[in-house]
């Protein structure tokens, strides 16, 4: 669970002064997606690296269960990133003299995972997000939706307790952004992670259960979205089989059906 | 990870991989070269000097004689002389006349006692180096008064100069020279006969010639005047048997043209217990300095030289040689060195400036700054060693090539310096000896002064003797250069290469690791 009380971020360009947040307090519930939107320049993203422990804030708190990011040291901000954090990038971010299973792996690095383990792992983890035969493609050989997924999968193989997605399909043609969305969407619902998503889309955010505005750096709740009714099944437990993810899941009572994840 | 991200990187910027590796692999590849080149050149001097002060040699120890001083050239010749016979207008004259060269003063033998016993000093041996000039011929009654006049006009300095003598040109008349030795026999292991020179016949001097006539002689003299071992050769007026005939290994070594015995030299110049040249050998090479200075301590008044004060005094293309390799070479060297070095900081700085997405995506999923440094660093110290690799594949291209050249040089050991005076006065008869008088006298009547009345340096005693004897005062020794590879130059180059590698890697890893992630990540948007 997230929980940010009075949170200021103020950048100093030049001799200007940038408040980017202004006392932000904020709740995020383990498992919940929510949406984070609002006008460029905002302060989204400057929110999302405050919660990715990339950012400390100038004032206030930032809780991430019971560790506040604001005083971590360094080192254990780096662990956190390591382990329980996943990101994903509206550019991708991908390394590009590696191919998609190494850039996976490199998530798995700082965990000292065994070689074995970790191209095992990376390989389960590009195979549930549909690029199982895209292995030892490099990110110029790939689409932009292929790159997106790779970036998902090295984001999630570490079986982080949250993701945080900035502008996931920001540089991608509609059709792939519904195939990026849904697939968010089904390892939200079936890997239990907390999901926050920066987005400029109303479609996209119109997904998330509890949509956020955040405008010249303050916090308006705008209500729920499209899946605030959904709740996963209680049946369905956070799970290691990465492979899984890809697989839809049987809706069940009082749920509505994942969708399942399409190989591109 | 590491190896696999670094071989990816390395292969995905190939040409900053390339850039760098050549920049490391140019500078390795010019240090191997100049060190082996270097180290041929010192080689080549270590043999020139070899040749000429005998190998194992650290010190010289001469007297040079002061201004003033010295006795000129001395013949006594007219009737009263024994190898003087007169008859109506003409005298037949024959003189030989044996003494230390001109401006070379001898040493009382206990200085060699005396440096033996000096603090840092292995072994020490004594030579007395003379030369016996030979007067033998007819000249005119009236013509051989002039050559007393003027033999006493140049003691004297009441006749201005040899103009006055210029109209002497009578008489038919030779005046030879020989370069004869002393050495300390059963201790030629150090001194002018260790190693340059080899017997090409006949045997050395065992401790059972100390005081016996024999004498040998270089296989030059012997060839030119027909000798053989077992025959006999004059000096002083003394038939010396010859026992060896010594011949050189090193092109162009002069040797002097008779050796004896120190005690029957001292004898025959009437110069018991002096010496002229002594030869030192260091306990280490790391005490030379301090032994010298020891020894000039003891003798305040001695030229005392050490190998590297004589390597400075040859001259020719080895000394150009040794120059080149000294001053261009090296800070061409050093200068591409540094451009390397300053060439893979500045590439791989910005390397890292140009991937700055990438670590501050690598930050963001749970790098730690260490192991980007780390990752930095490996691809900087991998550049480094494979610039390393192909500057050793380079510099030894290039020294296949100046080995194969067979590059000449000519080390010149000039006639100054006292250390080099007396080594170069051997040459200087040797090579210069026999060039006879026998024509008009008076261009050549300056020659009288070889004496040095003037207490001039050799040089200008080797004009003494003629022109002739002046050009071979410079004895020039022909060497190959052989630039040779040690063990210890190839791991340098690798050794220099992974330096600027990981000064790469080290400037380049903190400039990484100075990227905070949101800061990398925000650039970027």
């Amino acid at each position: 669970m997230y929980k940010l009380t009075g949170v200021i971020k103020t950048y100093a360009n030049g001799k200007k002064r940038v408040d980017a947040l202004q006392g932000v307090d904020l709740t995020i519930e383990d498992g919940q997606l929510v949406a984070i939107q609002g006008p460029t320049g905002g302060g989204k993203s400057t929110l999302l690296q405050m919660l990715g422990a990339l950012d400390r804030p100038t004032a206030g708190e930032v809780l991430l269960g019971e560790e506040n990011l604001a005083k971590a040291s360094a080192a254990k901000l780096t662990k956190l990133r390591a382990s329980e954090i996943g990101i994903v990038f509206q550019g991708f971010n991908l390394i590009s003299t590696l191919t998609a299973q190494e850039n996976v792996e490199a998530a798995l690095v700082p965990l000292a995972v065994g070689k074995a383990e970790r191209r095992a792992r990376a390989a389960a983890a590009l195979a549930s997000v549909g690029l199982g035969d895209r292995l030892g493609h490099r990110p110029a050989e790939l689409s932009g939706g292929q790159q997106q997924r790779v970036a998902i999968a090295r984001a999630l193989v570490k079986n982080p307790k949250v993701l945080l997605a900035d502008e996931p399909t920001g540089n991608l043609d509609e059709e792939t952004r519904d195939e990026i969305v849904a697939l968010l969407e089904g390892l939200w619902r079936d890997q239990g992670l907390t999901l926050v998503v920066v987005t400029h889309d109303s479609h996209v955010a119109g997904r998330a259960e509890r949509r956020i505005q955040l405008t010249r750096g303050k916090l308006r709740d705008a209500g729920p979205g499209k899946n605030a009714a959904i709740r996963r099944p209680a049946e369905v437990k956070p799970t290691d089989e990465l492979a899984t993810w890809a697989k839809p899941v049987e809706a069940t009572a009082g749920t509505r059906a994942a969708t399942p994840t399409t190989p591109a | 990870m590491l190896l696999t991200y670094v071989r990816r990187e390395l292969r995905g910027r190939l040409r900053q991989t390339v850039i760098v590796a050549v920049g490391l692999a140019l500078a390795v590849a010019l240090i191997l070269a100049v060190t082996a080149a270097s180290s041929g050149v010192r080689d080549a001097q270590s043999n020139v000097l070899g040749a000429i002060y005998g190998v194992g040699t650290d010190i010289t120890v001469t007297q040079a004689s002061q201004a003033g001083q010295g006795s000129g050239q001395q013949f006594q010749f007219a009737g009263e002389t024994p190898g003087s016979t007169s008859s109506n207008s003409t005298t037949t004259v024959s003189s030989d006349n044996l003494r230390v060269p001109p401006g070379t003063e001898a040493i009382k033998d206990t200085a060699v006692t005396a440096i033996s016993r000096t603090s840092g000093v292995a072994g020490v041996t004594a030579t007395l180096m003379l030369r016996q000039t030979s007067f033998s011929g007819q000249v005119a009654g009236q013509n051989l008064q002039d050559l007393r006049e003027l033999y006493r006009a140049r003691r004297g300095g009441s006749v201005s100069g040899p103009s006055g003598f210029t109209g002497f040109g009578g008489g038919n008349f030779n005046i030879s020279n020989l370069t004869v030795e002393g050495v300390q026999p059963g201790a030629e292991a150090l001194g002018p006969l260790s190693g340059a020179e080899i017997l090409s016949g006949g045997r050395g001097f065992t401790t059972a010639d100390a005081k016996a006539n024999v004498a040998l002689v270089s296989k030059t003299y012997a060839d030119t005047n027909k000798l053989a071992v077992g025959g006999t050769v004059t000096v002083k007026g003394t038939a010396m048997k010859i026992v060896g005939l010594l011949d050189v290994t090193t092109s162009g070594t002069s040797l002097s043209d008779v050796y004896l015995p120190l005690g029957v030299a001292q004898i025959l110049a009437g110069l018991s217990g002096q010496v002229t040249n002594v030869y030192v050998k260091a306990t280490s090479s790391s005490s030379v300095d301090s032994a010298a200075a020891a020894i000039r301590k003891e003798l305040p008044s001695a030229t005392v030289n050490t190998q590297s004060d004589l390597a400075s005094g040859i001259s020719g293309s080895l000394s150009s040689a040794s120059s080149l390799v000294k001053n261009l070479g090296t800070w061409l060297s050093i200068g591409v060195l540094i451009a390397a070095f300053v060439l893979a900081i500045l590439f791989t700085i910005s390397g890292v400036t140009r991937r700055t997405r990438d670590f501050g995506t690598l930050k963001a999923i749970g790098w730690s700054n260490g192991r980007i440094v780390r990752q930095v660093g490996t691809e900087s110290m991998f550049q480094g060693l494979i610039g390393g690799v192909v500057g050793l594949g380079i510099g030894l291209l290039g020294i296949v090539w100046i080995n194969s050249s067979h590059i000449k040089l000519a080390g010149s050991t000039a006639s100054s310096g006292a250390g080099g005076a007396a080594a170069a006065a051997r040459r200087t008869f040797a090579n210069g000896g026999g060039g006879g008088y026998g024509g008009p006298f008076g261009g050549v009547a300056n020659g009288f002064g070889g004496g040095n009345p003037d207490g001039a340096a050799a040089s200008r005693a080797g004009g003494g003797v003629g022109g002739a004897a002046r050009r071979a005062a410079n004895s020039t020794v022909d060497v190959v250069l052989h630039a040779p590879v040690h063990w210890t130059v190839i791991l340098l180059g690798i050794a220099l290469a992974l330096l600027g590698g990981l000064l790469a890697g080290v400037f380049g890893g903190w400039r990484a690791s100075r990227l905070r992630p949101a800061a990398a990540l925000r650039s970027l948007d």
